[in-house]
């Protein structure tokens, strides 16, 4: 090699060298600092604003958090806070586009005082920064701002104004009253006015606005009327009546209002009304506006006390059903023994909403006497009106009424009442009413029976399941034999050591005496799943029965814990009935997957050993959905092996994904 | 017994029950087929709808499976899920008669309307329910009630001055469990109160899946985006700052913290019994990301004390907090979540609640309460103040996170004591045209 190249080599790789020893300084503790590299120095506040200047409001937002922090370390600091809101204001005077101005307006806002208000004031008149000086112009507190706001309102252009005007309105500034009165004859400005005022209230704004809802323009009138409401409000609230009645009455009259309007109003008329408010309502209860009538209603409770209700009560019967509807929703709340009997009547009307309202009403209303109305409207009708009886039934108040249901149910009435009633036992969770429920067990109804049933899910106890069990193997009928397996399954599982749960029907098993009757219990078994049932189990494989024999091979397929997991092998490699090996099969696969904290090497050999007894692509299937929840290399192998299968290969081939994306996942170093 | 003249055990025996297959049925099944003509078409609530993006197809369609409703029009700012809500209307109508509008006033004017569900993002709550109940229209509307607490007041003002009945979405009381578990504690199954903790969601999740698309373009065609940032300060479109991910943003939204409020810490609520009142103390920390177009908080802690010394924390992010919400009583404590109910002592979950006890609004189906208050005008099971006070601890929280003050409040008056730096963050002002109309 040439010597100059060389030479040239040997300084390159000096060079190098070199480099390297800088960048290892550089990545090196502390003790391998040099002189110049101190702890990171903070940002000045103009380095932050330099780098906010270039914000276009796209994702390059750090600038902005480092401008949040600089001035949240320093806003309750008077210093501090001083010099920041002196830099933003110098900020909002560079070239910089409107987003960054933005942002320091946004910290204006939090920080900003009197001596922001000019440089604010001033950019009002741009309708490219007027939106941000009021962002924060409205939230800086004191008059200077108040003042500068004021003084927008005549110099700046109509869509800049109205939001002066809101924000005159927000901070409640008495002082532009006078100012915004004027503005009020300004068709552009006048809404805005209006609203601005009714925030404001007081009795120079609600002056204003009644002179100017006199004579205005329609949009300015309505606007005009909302705020007189809410002036009136705030006169009602400080406990003047008169006042606030001065400023309805016109307003409830007013036709030319929108409805809404008046229908405030004539709320409002009613609240302010004192001694007069009952007739006032009296008299729209009673006449022909349906709306005025709402408007009526909604003020009942607060006009008629409890003992005064009686006229209410009196007009119900003759008001339209939807007012109906509403009264009853009303005088539910009042005393029982004054608006029972026309609550009662109610549930008679021909009206359904009428009936479904009265029953509702009958929740707070009613008492014992009213068990058996509700007891034959849950049993007869339908849809809302029996969702509310049995509603009402389950809610009403007082140990009487649990007395009323079950003296009504001991004189057996007819099977659908008593069905609502043994139902509703397990609504109100009435458990001293168990003896009477478990009674209904030996009930002729097959209905009753199996009512009975299922509140004893809800009330009763283990001492109920020789009862159900009874039930389970006299039964003829299959929905109720159903609706029995599921008590039994329910009572037990409220036995606090589960090795214990099958006892009692194992102790029954052992007694039948008949197949069906083993059959019928055994079904049971694996609903309750206590592995101590599985010997029992095992022994029925080895009878002669075949049916015995089928369902205990069903119940082992369907046990709910991997204990069977032996017993489902067995079946599944040796069994020589298809449908029993089939079953066998899924149930070893569902088996494999039932936890899924297993280990997975186990899993997966299990799995492995089920794919080996399949030979339809039903079972593969099942199998590569297992697969999944272990996603480790031999799962990876075993899926691919189903890739050669078409029948199967797409099934497989999403499993492999599936696993491979996992452990790729786990691959990748946290 | 099954037709073919074997029961169905038996028929069962002969197959696998794993074969035996599951009858496929169809998804949607037209309101004629299901009779849903019942109810005359004189005596339906007529409803609409505005916001199509996440929650309002949901509501939607469980207003539209009820027969005593009559949807008559969907509003959006969005043309695709505009007519997406259309077309879901029609097809269970059978019909093409629902009408589209981009514009709510326009809605609002049609005069036919008795009710409107709400669903958009939360800057625009306030402007759009009180628009509605100035109509004169009931509403069911989304959690938060408002983007500010000082909107939160005049919405209420406008609900109870207009007599409209109104609905949150706070679905969780109309669900079974969190009912009981309230009853339990209003009941006083766990003693005194001593703490409350309500474990809510943290980080920012991609509802939307449109994380990193954060290139400013223009708006689709279709979308007035214009108008969809309405009040809030301007910004430029980008498709991660709209549909579904704007409340990541605290000039739409309030993160996952005034997201969930609604729900968990209105249960708290709900089994203090401070369903009208707030928290007189509160303090609160939270970390934000550093970059990116999203700045709601990704985990924070607040803490609020109540007037009689109960303390709750809000958390996200915190595992020590639970997910949903645990009262923890002298006697021991109660924790409820979607799907999840469980108490000290065990056996408390399975505790009558006597009929001379407080039992509280039972409603089995959130959106068949509000159908029912429209028709009775009595309350809801969330009606505005409700839902108000619940918001009102979350704006409450992001004062104090936002300070690094501890906020004093008072609930009865609804002021803030000795905070004028706090004041400020009360309300926001709003960008031109927009103004709240009350």
């Amino acid at each position: 090699m040439p010597a100059a190249h060389n030479t040239r080599r040997r300084v390159l790789l000096m060079a190098g060298i070199l480099l390297l020893a800088c960048a290892a300084t550089a990545g090196a503790g502390p003790g391998a600092q040099t002189p110049d590299q101190a702890v990171p120095r903070t940002a000045t506040l103009d380095e932050i604003l330099k780098g906010v200047s270039s914000y276009n409001g796209g994702i390059d937002s750090a600038a902005l958090w480092k401008l949040r922090d600089y001035i949240y370390a320093r806003k309750d600091d008077p210093a501090g806070r001083a010099e920041c809101e002196r830099k933003l204001l110098e900020f909002l005077k560079t070239p910089a586009p409107p987003l960054a101005k933005m942002a320091a307006c946004r910290y204006l806002r939090v920080i900003g005082g009197d001596s922001s208000v000019p440089a604010l004031q001033a950019m009002l008149s741009d309708t490219r920064t007027a939106d941000m000086a009021i962002y924060a112009l409205q939230q800086i507190p004191g008059g200077t701002a108040e003042k500068a706001l004021l003084q927008a309102l005549s110099t700046a252009n109509p869509a800049t104004r109205n939001a002066v005007i809101a924000a005159l309105g927000a901070r409640q500034a008495v002082a532009a009253v006078p100012a915004l009165n004027e503005l009020l004859q300004q068709p552009a400005s006048g809404p805005a006015a209006a609203l601005a005022l009714g925030r404001i209230g007081g009795d120079a704004a609600a002056k204003a606005l009644t002179a100017a809802y006199q004579g205005a323009a329609p949009e300015v009138k309505t606007a005009a009327a909302r705020s007189m409401l809410m002036c009136a409000e705030q006169r009602l609230a400080r406990g003047e009546a008169g006042g606030a009645l001065e400023l309805y009455e016109p307003l409830a009259s007013d036709t030319s209002l929108p409805l809404p309007v008046r229908k405030a109003a004539t709320m409002g008329r009613i609240a302010s009304a004192g001694s007069g408010a009952p007739g006032i309502v009296l008299g729209l209860l009673g006449g022909t506006d349906a709306d005025l009538q709402e408007a009526a209603i909604a003020r009942i409770a607060d006009v008629f006390a409890p003992d005064a209700i009686a006229p209410v009560c009196s007009l119900l019967p003759r008001l339209p059903a939807p007012a109906e509807v509403k009264v009853l929703a009303v005088v539910a709340h009042y005393p029982r023994e004054l608006v029972l009997p026309s609550v009662l009547e109610a549930a008679r009307s021909s009206d359904l909403p009428v009936r479904i309202a009265a029953l509702k009403a009958l929740e707070s209303t009613g008492g014992p006497t009213v068990v058996p109305l509700l007891a034959e409207t849950a049993a007869r009708a339908r849809g809302p009106e029996q969702t509310a009886a049995r509603t009402t039934l389950g809610a009403l108040r007082g140990r009487e009424v649990d007395e009323a249901i079950v003296t009504l149910l001991a004189r057996q009435p007819a099977d659908d009442v008593a069905c609502e009633l043994i139902r509703t036992i397990a609504d109100r969770r009435m458990y001293p009413a168990k003896r009477a429920v478990a009674g209904a067990l030996t009930s002729a109804s097959p209905r009753v029976r199996v009512e009975a049933l299922r509140t004893l899910r809800t009330i009763g106890t283990p001492s109920d399941v020789p009862a159900a069990l009874d039930l389970l193997l006299g039964s003829m009928d299959e929905v109720e034999q159903t609706e029995a397996e599921t008590t039994i399954v329910g009572l037990t599982q409220k036995i606090a050591d589960p090795d214990g749960r099958s006892d009692a029907v194992i102790a029954r098993l052992a007694k039948a005496e008949t197949p069906d009757e083993q059959v019928r219990l055994i079904r049971v078994l694996p609903q309750i799943g206590d592995a101590s049932a599985l010997p029992v189990l095992r022994a029925a494989l080895e009878g002669d029965d075949p049916d015995v024999f089928d369902a205990a091979v069903r119940a082992f397929t369907e046990w709910p814990s991997s204990s069977a997991r032996d017993d489902v092998l067995k079946l599944a490699r040796d069994s020589r009935n298809e449908t029993h090996r089939l079953l066998a099969i899924h149930a070893f696969i569902r088996l494999a997957g039932l936890d899924p904290y297993r280990d997975p090497d186990a899993a997966v050999a299990d799995l492995r050993l089920a794919a080996g007894f399949s030979w339809r692509p039903d079972e593969e299937k099942l199998v590569l959905g297992e697969l999944t929840k272990f996603p480790c290399q031999d799962a990876l192998e075993l899926a691919e092996g189903f890739l050669r299968d078409p029948s199967v290969a797409a099934e497989a081939q999403a499993a492999i994904d599936h696993i491979m994306e996992h452990l790729s996942k786990e691959a990748i170093p946290k | 017994m099954d037709k073919r003249g074997c029961s169905r055990r038996e028929f069962l025996k002969t197959v696998p029950r794993a074969v035996a297959g599951a009858a496929a049925f169809p998804t949607i099944v037209r309101a004629s087929a299901l009779g849903r003509g019942a109810v005359p078409p004189s005596d339906r609530i007529v409803m609409a709808g505005i916001g199509f993006g996440m929650q309002g197809p949901p509501n939607m369609r469980s207003f539209l499976g009820k027969g005593e409703v009559q949807w008559v029009a969907v509003c959006d700012l969005d043309d695709r899920p505009l007519f997406r809500a259309r077309d879901v209307v029609n097809e269970q109508y059978g019909n093409e008669d629902c009408a589209t509008y981009k514009d709510y006033r326009e809605l609002f004017a049609r005069g036919d309307l008795d009710a409107v569900s709400i669903a958009v993002p939360d800057h625009w709550h306030a402007i759009l329910s009180i628009a509605a109940v100035q109509a004169g229209l009931d509403v069911y509307g989304e959690k938060p009630f408002t983007h500010s607490l000082r909107e939160g007041r005049l919405l209420c003002n406008a609900v109870k001055r207009y007599g409209r009945v109104w609905q949150t979405g706070s679905w969780q009381r109309s669900v079974e469990n969190f009912r009981r578990a309230a009853e339990l504690v209003r009941n006083g199954r766990i003693g005194r109160v001593q703490r409350v903790e309500v474990g809510l969601p943290s980080g920012h999740f991609d509802f939307a899946r449109t994380f990193g698309q954060d290139t400013i373009t223009s708006p689709p065609p279709g979308f007035d985006y214009e108008t969809w940032i309405g009040p809030a300060p301007w910004v430029p479109y980008c498709k991660s700052r709209v549909h579904m991910n704007w409340r990541w943003n605290m000039d739409f939204g309030g993160g996952q913290l005034m997201d969930w409020v609604g729900h968990h810490l209105d249960i708290a609520h709900w089994g203090l019994g401070f369903d009208y009142t707030g928290p007189v103390k509160v303090t609160g920390t939270g970390e934000f990301p550093t970059k990116g177009i999203y700045n709601s908080p990704t985990k924070y802690w607040v803490e609020a004390v109540y007037a009689d010394g109960t303390p709750m924390v809000l958390a996200g992010g915190y595992p020590e907090i639970q997910s949903g919400t645990t009262w923890i009583g002298e006697n021991g404590w109660v924790w409820v979540n979607r799907g999840g109910f469980e108490s000290q002592p065990a056996q408390l979950t399975r505790e009558v609640i006597g009929p001379n006890e407080v039992r509280l609004h039972r409603s089995r189906d959130h959106y068949q309460d509000f159908l029912d208050s429209v028709r009775s005008r009595a309350l809801t099971i969330t009606p505005a103040e409700v839902a108000h006070r619940s918001a009102s601890v979350g704006h409450l929280g992001v004062i104090a996170i936002e300070t690094g003050r501890t906020i004093r409040w008072d609930p009865a008056t609804e002021t803030l004591i000795d905070d004028p730096g706090a004041e400020r963050l009360l309300s926001r002002a709003y960008r031109r045209p927009y103004q709240i109309p009350a």
